[in-house]
């Protein structure tokens, strides 16, 4: 009778221990789809403040937005650095008719993100205006506390 | 005598806090050479797994939430991307880099590059000059491709 009660109880304490344990998993699974989830939130905050800056050249917003050491390759497969990219929106030279951009995709990896999207903005450069759809590429990544863009990179969409 | 010696204490401090600002700038620099080193020999570890169709490299040294667009503005998650280079797809019939450029944010690095590599695209041959970043994050001590972008150059 002894050794029958404790057994009992000794599966009664695996399937408690069991419990706790998918509860805790469940638990831990949750707060990290939250944790991406105020990422996303976070980035795509950044990203909304970037496209207003973009429309209304606000330099000094996208100064604080740009990383340092930021890596900008455009349609035409041009390289840019922040400084030159801020001078070119600064001079007028980068001119928007129109800013529509959706898709949005993330991948987070703690303090780096890879943001994709389309974007069919309308938009002069160089003497050329470029209506084309493109897919590009956003990555944030968390430097002082703040997200800034690090690297863009976008790509005329020519095989749907 | 006390203001000499506390005039030389301050010099002897301002000369720590320098050299520990020269020691701190090398030892980045050291570490940024390191790290720069540790890509390229990861790029090149991809490049020869592509070559070889080597999917067990390719599968080891691409994270798995990859983000892959190519020329064409098409967007591949690794299971398409992989496909492609397993199936024979994508082959690349020669390699020629240039002009790499690198920013190390800790964990993640940056890579842009120009590329001259001739390309076999679904039967199609591309020798197009192209601008590509590819991003790399250290995960588990590894580095893995997490994103990579290649856009043609129009004015070459």
């Amino acid at each position: 009778m002894g050794n029958k009660v404790g057994h009992m109880c000794q599966v009664l304490f695996l399937c408690a221990a069991t419990f706790l344990s998918v509860c805790s998993s469940a638990g831990q699974a949750e707060q990290a789809d939250k944790s991406v989830l105020q990422t996303e939130n976070e980035v795509l905050k950044v990203e909304q403040a970037r496209d207003q800056a973009l429309q209304q050249r606000d330099v000094a917003l996208l100064d604080r937005i740009y990383s340092d050491q930021l890596v900008f390759v455009n349609t035409r497969g041009q390289l840019f650095t922040k400084a030159q990219r801020l001078a070119d929106l600064g001079a007028g030279k980068v001119e928007y008719f129109s800013y529509n951009q959706d898709g949005y995709a993330y991948h987070v990896y703690g303090d780096t993100v890879v943001m994709t999207g389309q974007t069919s903005s309308v938009v002069k450069f160089q003497g050329r205006v470029n209506k084309i759809p493109r897919q590009f590429t956003n990555i944030y990544v968390k430097i002082g506390g703040q997200w800034r863009l690090v690297a863009h990179q976008a790509t005329p969409i020519v095989d749907k | 005598m006390t203001k000499l010696r506390d005039a030389a204490l301050l010099a002897i401090m301002a000369l720590g806090v320098i050299c520990s600002a020269f020691a701190q700038d090398s030892t980045k620099h050291e570490s940024d050479a390191q790290t720069q080193k540790e890509i390229l020999a990861v790029d090149n570890e991809r490049y020869e797994a592509m070559k070889n169709r080597d999917m067990a490299a390719m599968d080891r040294l691409h994270a798995d939430g990859l983000v892959f667009i190519n020329t064409k503005g098409r967007m591949l998650n690794k299971a398409e991307y992989l496909e492609e280079v397993r199936s024979g797809a994508l082959k690349f019939l020669s390699v020629e880099t240039d002009d790499y450029k690198f920013c190390i944010y800790g964990d993640t690095v940056i890579m842009s590059v120009r590329a001259k590599s001739v390309v076999e695209y679904h039967g199609v041959v591309n020798k197009k000059p192209r601008r590509f970043t590819s991003v790399f994050i250290k995960m588990q001590g590894h580095w893995r491709l997490v994103a990579h972008q290649a856009t043609l150059i129009a004015d070459e």
